[in-house]
């Protein structure tokens, strides 16, 4: 038997422990052993993966994946790191995850059993569409016709250490809400919407944010140094799709959290929670259908854009059928105070879902005047900075506002009481540099002020002043995670003021200056490397 | 053969592709056509500007631009150049025009309603207590 028949037989095994395990969804129930169809589909598309990585590594020309992305003199990093390199490799990589998070929910001490089980079977049925997808659509272990001796090799721009290990890393992001989508449709199924629900959910929902987070961040560091002259993020659409499940992952999060604390909002962290998932899957569907003009969009063919469309949404109508016979029943009574903790949150949640609207019309608007008006347009960097404007200065607000303000009911005055301090020296600060250095604008002026003020109220939430500073634990990675956001938009609003480009033509030996520094162009050297023969120009 | 992959790299902007002509502007025409540059989609390349690309198509658009700014064109001129010969898709952000009404107001529109819904959410909640009781 070779390499490829074991795959495709691994992915059949896969597939069809994961549509037995599916079938507890059908309202007959039949009791099966879920210990043994969750797990089977792990241990199957490890191997699968594993051999996988095996034919790239021992560049296996007979494979048509293998001759199409690699080069058997390239080093053996890249070699591992082309396996997922692309649509078939990626798409198994996913199924891998999918499994992993099956695999791991099925050691949860989760009770009652038929909530569990619901929510594996839904996995289960996901983990079977994209199998069924890759058996039928995408074959990594597709055979060459011919024989062939040499691989067409890897990208050169792809050949970075930090791309190399940014898919997986995404995709347990990206593939992380899917358990978080199986949580709301099995919770729905079982009746099983409450705080206990939000307590088991809460660290799964963590896990796939900070995956993803992560993920988006190494794919800009790869650009800011690689791509061009420090631009970071190009509103790409396809880095667009990576933002709004981002989003609406955020937003989730938060609710979750209200719902943990407070046991309201039920169908809005459902509704969030589908919407997470359905956007991982949409981002995907742009990805790799070809739809979309962009630089990072791989193998395009209709055939799987029409897949993956289909599947999201035999998703979409399961789990809105579900929420419209449950959803209704879900919430418990309302007891929200307009000035509150919970309020901020709701009032941060529409915030990023205006933000995640924003970036949505913005990617796919362009689509839409092509195909309904016959005219083309392109929605660049322009109109997202002046869209997202004022929906950032508002999420700043309450996201100084919110982490100050009690749960249940507080004053405003107490909250401004709490915050005054800072915001005044920031402003100061703000006001001082404006003076002092570089003459700033209102705006600009009104976003620094707010940002500063955000990174201090953080600091001062995530330490306790007693005698000396101590951290308090519950509230660090709030105060982390706010922090970063702060210098985040901070960092974005100074280089959009303070970066200074200009154009010179120049040979070896010329000097440029800007401002106080000097650049000489040295010279133009080809130097040796492993795989590419890059031409470095050398300055001082 | 050691080795087999030619690829040249240019690890920082081709500063052969950036022609003559810059030497001849202001500081002030300098921006201007930087700010043109990062305007102006690449026709030939995926999702970018011709200030990020190197293509021949950008070279040539940038020199266009900036010959155009030294004859003493405005940024509307120059951009209503573009647009005449190579369409809207040129720019890289959409004209305020009907076509474009959606997508640059109805965000304003979607974090209204949202807002409207919350203070109802929070104001209604006496009738709701009462429908759930």
């Amino acid at each position: 038997m070779t390499i490829g028949n074991l795959g495709n037989l691994l992915m059949l095994i896969c597939l069809l422990a994961s549509l037995t395990q599916s079938l507890y969804l059908l309202p007959k129930k039949i009791d099966i052993d879920y210990r043994v169809l969750s797990r089977a589909p792990f241990f199957a598309s490890l191997l699968a993966f594993t051999l996988l990585i095996y034919i790239f590594v021992s560049s296996d020309f007979n494979y048509q994946l293998v001759v199409n992305n690699s080069h058997s003199e390239k080093p053996v990093i890249y070699k591992i790191a082309g396996a997922w390199g692309n649509h078939e490799g990626s798409l198994l990589l996913w199924i891998l995850v999918l499994t992993i998070f099956n695999f791991i929910f099925s050691y949860s001490k989760i009770r009652p059993v038929d909530f569990k089980k619901n929510v594996m079977a839904f996995q289960s049925l996901m983990i079977f569409g994209f199998t069924l997808f890759l058996l039928f659509t995408s074959n990594p272990f597709l055979e060459t016709e011919i024989t062939v001796n040499e691989g067409l090799g890897l990208n050169p721009v792809l050949q970075d250490l930090l791309l190399a290990i940014h898919p997986p890393i995404l995709y347990v992001g990206y593939v992380g809400y899917s358990i978080v989508l199986s949580f709301a449709v099995g919770g729905m199924i079982s009746n099983k919407i409450d705080r206990e629900w939000a307590e088991w959910l809460h660290p799964w929902v963590l896990i796939a944010w900070i995956f993803l987070t992560l993920g988006i961040g190494l794919g800009s560091f790869w650009a800011y140094y690689e791509l061009g002259w420090g631009g970071y993020w190009f509103w790409d659409p396809v880095e667009n799709a990576s933002l709004m499940p981002w989003l609406a992952g955020t937003a989730l999060f938060h609710c979750v959290i209200i719902l943990e604390k407070k046991n309201i909002l039920q169908s809005w962290t459902i509704l969030l929670s589908i919407l997470t998932f359905s956007l991982s899957l949409i981002g995907t569907f742009l990805v790799r259908s070809g739809i979309l003009n962009s630089v990072h969009t791989f193998a395009s063919d209709p055939a799987r854009g029409l897949f993956i469309l289909i599947f999201l949404a035999i998703i979409l109508i399961i789990s809105f059928t579900l929420y419209a016979f449950k959803g209704p029943a879900l919430d418990n009574k309302n007891e929200m105070n307009l000035v509150s903790k919970e309020s901020a949150i709701l009032a941060n949640n529409w915030l990023l879902l205006s933000t995640l609207f924003v970036v949505f019309l913005g990617t796919l608007y362009p689509l839409g005047t092509d195909l309904f008006l016959q005219k083309s347009i392109s929605v660049g960097p322009k109109y997202y900075i002046l869209s997202l404007l004022p929906i950032t200065i508002l999420l700043l607000l309450t996201m100084i506002v919110g982490p100050n303000a009690k749960w249940q009911n507080d004053k405003i005055l107490n909250i401004i009481l709490s915050i005054n301090k800072l915001f005044i020296i920031s402003l100061a600060i703000i006001f001082g540099f404006s003076i002092y250095f570089a003459e700033l604008q209102l705006t600009q002026i009104t976003l620094l002020t707010l940002c500063l003020t955000l990174i201090f109220v953080s600091i001062k939430n995530g330490l306790r002043v007693n005698h000396g500073y101590t951290i308090i634990k519950s509230s660090l990675g709030q105060s982390l995670a706010h922090i970063g956001f702060g210098l985040l938009i901070l960092s974005v609003v100074g280089n959009a003021t303070f970066a200074q480009e200009k154009i010179f033509q120049a040979k070896v030996n010329d000097t440029l200056i800007l401002d106080d520094h000097m650049f000489k162009f040295n010279s133009v050297e080809q130097t040796e490397g492993k795989t590419l023969m890059p031409l470095q120009q050398l300055f001082i | 053969m050691k080795i087999k992959l030619l690829i040249f790299v240019l690890t920082l902007v081709s500063f052969s592709s950036i022609i003559s002509a810059s030497s001849e502007m202001t500081s002030m025409q300098n921006d201007r056509a930087i700010d043109l540059f990062k305007e102006t989609r690449c026709l030939v390349c995926q999702s970018q500007t011709i200030y990020d690309s190197n293509s021949e198509l950008a070279t040539d658009l940038k020199l266009f631009i900036k010959e155009e700014i030294i004859a003493g064109k405005t940024n509307d001129n120059i951009k209503a150049q573009l647009v005449t010969n190579y369409g809207e898709w040129i720019l890289m952000t959409p004209s305020l025009s009907k076509t474009n009404y959606i997508l640059w107001f109805s965000p304003l529109i979607f974090l209204l309603i949202g807002i409207i819904v919350m203070f109802k959410y929070i104001f209604k909640k006496n009738t709701k207590e009462n429908y759930y009781e």
